[in-house]
């Protein structure tokens, strides 16, 4: 069963969702020789960010996948490289992540810039 | 929702069991803050003919009783829980044998039943995929311990019509 996190722009009257489930599924990274399934949690959300472009799903197996991964391993809201300690805060972080963006070096030098989501 | 369904080939049924995650407002705060976890639960018996409590997990610490706490990933996690269930209930799987690879397609005969694991999405497209079933690392003893009593357990009963 999915979660569904409604996000509320009050500036632009708008809400934007972003879909949380826990499947289990083939990876197309994890096929070939050893094909199996993999168990993880997928964000998806039909929102676009303000140049209009979409997310990317993302997926995440355990709790030291931490959000900001392009060579920072941070979490988004704190600035720290521990693992998450939950569920609930793995998937807070990440929609925070997805509502907030992050700019291009907000942590360090390596992260890609991304950019908030589009309300209007 | 992901979902592992032991098929028993002598009665034509399934048995299932169900990773749901899951948010509520937790009654073990005072903050109200809103909590996310998964809820494991089967239809699987006990090997005494009972059923299995369900189990609530909030950290990859959540593991079954005779487990060492952390599993690296969720992967291992719903792992070491179908482990404990099947080999709880003493269910014998026809891939059991198999090595500690998810997946195997099953070859040797002599026994009843015969699992797949599918994935159900509300938002989006995957479909069905079946694999499982594996012996790894880790299990020891017997006595079930961190269950998640709630509202009872909704018993899944085999549909017949459903084909592998």
């Amino acid at each position: 069963m999915a979660i569904n996190f409604n996000i509320y722009s009050p500036s632009n009257a708008s809400t934007k969702t972003v879909v949380v489930d826990f499947v289990a599924d083939y990876l197309a990274s994890n096929s070939g020789v050893s094909a199996s399934t993999k168990y993880f949690f997928k964000f998806t959300t039909s929102a676009r960010k303000t140049d209009n472009s979409r997310y990317d799903v993302r997926i995440v197996e355990a709790l030291d996948d931490l959000v900001l991964d392009e060579g920072v391993k941070k979490q988004r809201i704190t600035n720290t490289a521990a693992a998450y300690t939950d569920i609930k805060s793995m998937i807070m972080d990440y929609i925070y992540d997805y509502v907030q963006g992050h700019d291009a070096g907000e942590y360090g030098t390596t992260v890609t810039e991304q950019l908030p989501m589009k309300f209007n | 929702m992901a979902q592992i369904r032991i098929y028993n080939q002598e009665t034509n049924t399934y048995l299932s069991i169900d990773f749901n995650l899951q948010q509520a407002i937790s009654d073990t705060t005072t903050t109200g803050d809103l909590d996310c976890y998964l809820i494991i639960s089967t239809n699987v018996p006990t090997v005494t003919g009972g059923t299995f409590p369900r189990f609530k997990v909030r950290t990859l610490s959540d593991v079954p009783t005779g487990y060492v706490a952390p599993a690296a990933n969720f992967d291992q996690l719903c792992q070491w829980y179908y482990e404990y269930i099947t080999v709880e209930s003493q269910i014998t799987l026809s891939s059991s044998s198999s090595s500690s690879e998810q997946y195997s397609s099953s070859s040797s005969s002599s026994s009843e039943c015969y699992s797949s694991s599918s994935s159900s999405s509300s938002s989006s497209s995957e479909g069905y995929s079946s694999s499982s079933s594996s012996s790894s690392e880790g299990y020891s003893s017997s006595s079930s311990s961190e269950e998640y009593s709630s509202e009872s357990e909704g018993n899944i009963s085999s549909s017949s019509t459903d084909q592998i």
